[in-house]
């Protein structure tokens, strides 16, 4: 029995730990295909960009793993390993120019988008494995220096970006977006604390329920249980009235005695105490030098 | 020669001047100084939560030593990777309020709430005091995500209200946890006057039934259900609850005694002096004395008005469909703001001063607890709106 726990406990982990390097670490974050005036690159041209999230508490390494525009050929772009530009830092980014002009450099990649056309990129990790995809809709791609992307960094929801963010967060894209909204709609707080108080208040109505039926279930079983406990001992009294002959008069009188008896040959408390030997190995009480004195010595 | 040498000396000493304190000294720095007093005063003399407003208080002193900034000496609160700074961003990314989260948790007995489990509908009206201040807060003239920050004021949780500000409105944080901080402890000053205004003399004089014995296993599903529940509804007040019923339940357990003893000893103890320290720091008088602030303060004692008011008014509400025998003493509405235990030991004392033998203590534990489930989850509904 013990080892099949062990066993269960083992898996347990081993599903945990799965699960936890199974997490997509590197995301497509954001693309931009049609850049007319926006991100510039260092040789001074608007080009296509994609941008890299690192959505993990570590820094991770790009080195080696491939960007490509072509499902077939998930290979087709090799990040430079060896370069320390590659690595990301902590929930940061990087951006790649999706310039078709591998030779200017690590962050330009051998695939160029073209503008109004539907575009997806592929990231895959050094073995060659798809870790993540984006597609940017052609009507994304049409529009000038509008971008593609999650609405927050690394989250599940994409959409057209009025405000491209390269190498930022994409959440200060919508900053203020919802105060505009409640701004809008709600300038006067009512709505707002309509539904939170309702929501507050649901909240702990299900927690109310849940706890009046859960009190209920357990003083109806500790009814049942001391229900129980008085019908064993009115048979264990019964049996033992009709064996010995002592009541259960005569019982709860001895008991009483004893527990009067007990009291008077102790102390207060009635909790258990523990002592604790205390080993010091060294005490100046039990030292020798403390012990002696001087031999002593005539001066002359 | 030697007037060289004197315009030296003199220049040196100039320096050193420009470098004092008193060269850089403002109305506004001995303002602040004169509040971080009164703080030290309030806690030590009055002792209105001295746990608290002691490091607060010397914390406005530490924040208010003015000094030549423009030098980059790297001692201000405000300036990135000073030994403030660094202790300060605790405050100001918000994971100092999740950690006393754990130690309430740990502190905290629910007993009172799941013995009488309808006690915490009252812990759910008294949020009604935020929404009333956000509501205020919006027609002054505040930005949705401001009057947010500054309506968990009436939550009466000073963790809760530095977390929902760090988040929703940094540049206010300062005033709003010094205003949470300081109405939590004037509690005692601020409920009594509204609780005897909304009760007549029958109706203090209400008798509870004593709170059943509540069994193990109910304590330690308390904390499961009470997270699954609540997070399940509002995800975004998730650091806070979760850390809150983490601590419980390692306090319930009865297997992790050493976990929860630290939790509500050491641990919360060293993150109370950081916090309080940093947030008294915080309130730096160039960055804190503005009429915002004092906006603030004003919103703040009306949003714990408001939420002691809704407290007592939905008991006085709720004990028209309660049988005769299981009413409500609406004394312990005020406890519904979370406060703990201080807004409890209100409702004891006024119940007292009506009848002797009333003890309202242990019933008013019951909503008081179930304020800070509550004010973290209005936090998180707040949080989940207004966050971008």
């Amino acid at each position: 029995m013990k080892i099949w726990k062990r066993i269960l406990i083992v898996t347990m982990f081993a599903f945990s730990a799965f699960g936890a390097s199974a997490q997509a670490k590197l995301q497509i974050n954001e693309i931009m295909v049609n850049n007319k005036t926006n991100y510039v690159d260092r040789y001074g041209n608007h080009s296509p960009w994609i941008e890299i999230y690192n959505n993990s508490g570590s820094s991770a390494n790009l080195g080696g793993w491939y960007l490509s525009d072509d499902p077939n050929n998930l290979k087709k772009y090799l990040i430079t390993k060896g370069d320390r530009n590659t690595i990301i830092g902590p929930r940061q980014f990087l951006v790649f120019w999706a310039d078709g002009n591998a030779f200017y450099g690590t962050f330009h990649t051998n695939f160029r988008f073209e503008p109004g056309r539907e575009a997806t990129v592929y990231l895959a990790d050094p073995s060659g494995k798809l870790i993540d995809s984006m597609t940017v809709p052609e009507m994304a791609s049409m529009q000038p220096n509008v971008s593609y992307g999650r609405t927050s960094d690394g989250g599940s929801k994409s959409a057209v970006l009025e405000k491209p963010t390269p190498n930022i967060n994409n959440e200060s894209v919508n900053q203020g977006a919802a105060n505009e909204r409640f701004k809008t709609n709600d300038p006067w707080g009512a709505g707002m604390s309509i539904t939170a108080v309702m929501v507050v208040f649901l909240a702990l109505i299900l927690l109310y329920l849940v706890f009046k039926y859960t009190g209920k279930f357990h003083v109806r079983l500790s009814h049942n249980k001391s229900k129980a406990k008085s019908k064993n001992t009115a048979a264990t009294s019964a049996a033992a009235n009709s064996d010995e002959g002592i009541s259960g008069e005569v019982v709860a009188a001895i008991a009483t005695v004893i527990y009067q008896m007990q009291s008077n040959s102790h102390d207060i408390e009635n909790a258990i105490l523990t002592i604790e030997r205390q080993a010091a190995n060294y005490s100046p009480w039990n030292s020798k030098i403390y012990g002696m004195r001087q031999t002593p010595q005539l001066k002359k | 020669m030697e007037t060289g040498f004197f315009t030296f000396l003199a220049d040196n000493l100039k320096e050193f001047f420009s470098y004092t304190s008193f060269a850089h000294f403002t109305v506004g720095h001995g303002v602040m100084i004169i509040a971080g007093l009164i703080f030290l005063y309030l806690g030590i003399a009055k002792k209105f939560e001295p746990m608290l407003l002691v490091p607060i208080g010397f914390g406005i002193l530490i924040g208010n030593i003015p000094f030549n900034e423009a030098k980059g000496l790297m001692i201000g609160i405000y300036e990135d990777g000073s030994v403030l700074n660094i202790l300060y961003s605790g405050v100001r990314q918000g994971w100092y309020p999740p950690l006393i989260f754990l130690g309430i948790g740990a502190m905290t007995d629910f007993s009172a709430l799941i013995s009488n489990p309808k006690l915490v509908l009252v812990g759910a009206a008294a949020q009604t005091g935020i929404f009333g201040a956000y509501i205020i807060a919006l027609l002054l003239g505040f930005e949705p995500n401001q009057a947010g920050a500054i309506g968990i004021i009436g939550g009466a949780d000073g963790p809760t209200a530095i977390f929902l500000s760090s988040k929703l409105a940094p540049d206010l944080m300062g005033a709003i946890a010094i205003a949470a901080y300081s109405y939590m402890a004037l509690v005692p000053v601020l409920q009594p006057p509204v609780m005897r205004l909304l009760t007549n003399k029958k109706e203090r004089l209400i008798r509870m039934k004593p709170p059943r014995a509540v069994s193990e296993t109910e304590k330690i599903l308390f904390p499961i259900i009470g997270l699954l529940l609540t997070t399940l509804i509002v995800p975004s007040g998730l650091p806070l609850l979760g850390m809150l019923f983490l601590g419980n339940i390692l306090k319930e357990s009865g297997v992790t005694r050493r976990l929860a003893e630290t939790a509500r000893g050491p641990l919360i103890d060293t993150i109370t002096i950081l916090l309080g320290l940093t947030v008294g720091a915080s309130t730096q008088a160039t960055q804190f004395l503005t009429w915002n602030s004092i906006l603030i303060f004003a919103l703040g004692a009306i949003s714990f008005i408001i939420a002691t008011a809704s407290g007592v008014l939905f008991v006085k509400f709720f004990n028209i469909f309660l049988k005769e025998g299981n009413k409500i003493n609406p004394l312990i509405g005020n406890s519904g703001v979370s406060a703990v235990p201080d807004s409890a030991r209100i409702s004891q004392h006024v119940g007292l001063e009506y009848d002797k033998t009333n003890y309202l203590l242990m019933h008013a534990m019951g909503p008081n607890v179930a304020g800070v489930i509550g004010s973290a989850v209005a936090a998180g509904i707040l949080l989940g709106f207004l966050s971008n």
